[in-house]
């Protein structure tokens, strides 16, 4: 059976917030859609982190929802940046959760069916909604102590934000730090999550993370084609399986900013200066696939080069993605639940049916020459080895008949580094992790 | 010979889902040993070299759980025993029946010939269950299974619905050709069961068939089906169709909603429970 609850965490004062308080029996339609979070997904190009924003539409009877105007409202100070959270249960156990902020903008009454529509934007809004103060990145700054500035000066009210979850891969340096003034805080941290070749997550207790691409460890889900001769198929559907070219890059120039340089007592701008680097190996495979960018905070020509470097080396070498459909219980039933950058097996065999009356001639068994074991039928249009190692790249969860779709991307950026380490053993087959712990396939 | 019609169990208690494993002791068809505990009918265990004189032996374990029933599905054993595990050793159980009535020895069979072997047992309270296998039922093949099942009885239908119809699909997929022929992609077999109560009776010996329809209406967990419930071959049938015949045990899910009425609107008369709908689950 399917049900939801939502909850309203008003603000009670300005930047703080009172008791969460249960708005379920106010809440008429759940227009939720697919509860989106993901990093990289967009075809043909590197990406961010981002979530969806929905539309939940209230009873507005009683003027119980409407904004702080009306005295009749929950919210006293601002109906704005009031903290929603929905949960849709299956069979009373939760399984899909929203979280996000009221953007009073998108919220609308229709008096005549006595409704109010109210636009809920993903946590990581209040960085599209911020202003980063003048003088926050000063010149100088790390990376990691810029990300830290920006994300103190805009969002400590409602994310959380510890230097130790601040992890750029590329920790360069801040020349111009007067790019940052004034700049929302999302366009302010794109242009520092590209050079540093990283990507932001808020995970699912509001904590920013700062990180590289790289998989974490420990953890995969397992998931099994129709193929699959255990049966024990999960994979509800695997769509929109491509190579990866699309998101390859083995050339990347960086243009730098411009600073200022005092000639003859006048001020003038010097040219920029080009970071380059080039994967040759890369380029003689698959072509010159090029990306071109300005990082106008960065002035030094080492640093340039470095962003190139970074850059090529995680992006040279195609990595296969492909989107699986499955039931949302078996990304709740992984402990913690599957997120972004998890592992993942997908074991996607061809389809093997014995011949009419005959048996499969299994390895290990099969003896040549058997006529009740002759070569069977086999079906499939693609093939996937338990083996590839695939990481989660976006997540799309489905509420109302709760299933997810998986955007995944094979791990790693060399070459051969995006398989799993194997044991087989009598019973079964047994996965190696990084740290030497071995799961069960 | 047991009692009843289409018979309902738990899943198998040592599916590899369900944190079951499976040994073959003398390991000659270890790397297919697996397929005895999962879902595929078409994927099957045998041994390697055997012959009449080789005794093969099975172990499966699994969580501890309390169990009354054993199904040997798609085997061609013609001497085998089972035996589970009582904490200190490999002992009998007590109270078995099996399709032909009652086996006093505990489960030993000698002149075995069916392709499916089902016993009711007393209930055992176990980790690990133990099946040997001798002969064959056409001497010195190897030994070949498809499932070893460990259960319990959710229920027997006393009465007998009207099957509408047993279905066997194969997701035929058609794409149109330029030629105007078709080009016809078959998956594996599939069932598909339908059950008509409609009506159904509603005497005292018949209101647990309609107790248990709501019971698995209400479960959601899917459950073992097996339509033809140990009856096999005449008086039963003149012929089998599938999925009536013997082997045909599959993993099921009632998917249609009860919508029940009394029969010509009379509170005494027969119910009405509509037509049930089993479909076969991953």
């Amino acid at each position: 059976m399917t049900s939801y609850q939502a909850f309203v965490t008003p603000l009670k004062y300005p930047d703080f917030y009172g008791d969460e308080i249960e708005v379920t029996d106010w809440l008429l339609s759940d227009n939720l859609g697919e509860v989106t979070r993901a990093i990289d997904s967009t075809d043909y190009d590197i990406g961010i982190y981002t979530t969806n924003d929905v539309t939940l539409v209230f009873d507005a009877s009683d003027g119980y929802l409407n904004d702080q105007s009306d005295y009749r409202s929950m919210f006293q100070v601002s109906r704005d940046l009031a903290k929603v959270r929905v949960v849709y249960l299956k069979d009373g156990v939760p399984l899909t959760t929203f979280e996000g902020l009221i953007n009073e903008e998108g919220t609308s009454i229709d008096a005549e069916n006595e409704t109010v529509s109210i636009v809920v934007m993903g946590y990581d809004s209040v960085l599209r909604k911020a202003v980063i103060p003048a003088g926050a990145v000063q010149d100088g700054f790390t990376f990691q102590q810029a990300f830290i500035a920006i994300l103190n000066s805009v969002a400590s009210g409602v994310l959380g934000i510890n230097a130790d979850n601040i992890n750029p891969v590329y920790n360069g340096t801040v020349d111009v730090g007067t790019f940052f003034d004034n700049k929302t805080a999302k366009d302010g941290l794109d242009a520092l999550l590209l050079p540093a070749n990283s990507v932001l997550i808020v995970d699912g207790s509001q904590n920013v993370f700062v990180q590289g691409r790289s998989e974490s460890q420990n953890k995969v889900l397992f998931l099994h084609g129709r193929g699959d001769l255990l049966g024990r198929e999960n994979i509800n559907a695997l769509s929109n399986y491509n190579p990866g070219l699309q998101r390859t890059f083995n050339v990347v120039r960086v243009k730098g900013g411009q600073p200022p340089a005092d000639v003859s007592g006048t001020t003038v701008s010097t040219p920029a200066l080009v970071g380059f680097y080039q994967d040759p190996t890369s380029v003689s495979l698959y072509r010159a696939r090029v990306k071109e960018f300005t990082v106008e905070f960065v002035t030094d020509q080492a640093a340039l080069d470095a962003i190139a470097q970074a850059l090529v080396q995680e992006f040279a070498y195609p990595k296969p993605e492909c989107e699986v459909t499955l039931a949302t219980e078996l990304i709740q039933a992984q402990s913690p639940p599957t997120d972004l950058l998890d592992l993942v097996s997908i074991n996607y065999p061809l389809v093997v049916r014995p011949m009419p009356g005959k048996r499969i001639p299994f390895e290990g068994i099969a003896i040549e020459g058997d006529t009740a074991t002759p070569f069977p039928y086999t079906e499939g249009a693609l093939v996937i080895d338990m083996g590839t190692a695939w990481k989660v790249i976006e997540i799309r969860e489905n509420p109302t008949d709760f299933t997810s779709v998986l955007k995944l991307r094979v791990r790693g950026s060399a070459q051969t580094d995006g398989t799993f380490q194997f044991l087989l053993t009598e019973g079964g087959l047994l996965l190696e992790t990084e740290t030497g712990e071995y799961l069960q396939a | 010979v047991i009692t009843g019609g289409v018979k309902f169990f738990e899943q198998n208690a040592a599916g590899l889902v369900n944190g079951g494993s499976v040994v073959d002791l003398l390991g000659t068809g270890s790397t297919v040993v697996r397929y005895l505990i999962g879902k595929s009918r078409d994927a099957y265990w045998s041994s390697m070299g055997s012959n009449d004189t080789v005794t093969e032996t099975l172990i499966l374990t699994y969580p501890e759980s309390t169990r009354d029933r054993l199904i040997v599905v798609g085997h061609n054993w013609k001497q085998f025993t089972a035996q589970y595990w009582n904490g200190a050793a490999f002992a009998d159980f007590t109270g078995v029946r099996g399709m032909d009535g009652a086996l006093p020895g505990g489960i030993s069979e000698t002149a075995f010939a069916d392709p499916v072997a089902y016993y009711e047992v007393n209930p055992f309270t176990s980790t690990q269950v133990r099946f040997t296998a001798t002969k064959t039922q056409l001497a010195n093949e190897q030994k070949r299974a498809v499932f070893l099942i460990v259960t319990s009885e959710l229920g027997t239908l006393q009465g007998f619905p009207k099957i509408s119809p047993g279905l066997v699909q194969r997701n035929s997929r058609q794409m149109a050709m330029p030629s105007g022929k078709k080009k016809i992609v078959k998956s594996g077999e599939v069932f598909d069961c339908t059950l008509d109560f409609s009506p159904y009776s509603s005497n005292d010996a018949y209101t647990g068939d309609l107790d248990l329809m709501y019971a698995l209406h209400d479960r959601d967990l899917p459950f073992l089906m097996w339509p033809c419930g140990g009856k096999r071959g005449l008086p039963y049938f003149k012929y089998a169709f599938r999925p009536m015949r013997l082997q045909d045990i599959f993993l099921a899910q009632l998917v249609t909603d009860i919508s029940a009425l009394y029969a010509d609107d009379i509170y005494m008369g027969p119910v009405d429970l509509g037509q049930l709908e089993f479909a076969e689950h991953v």
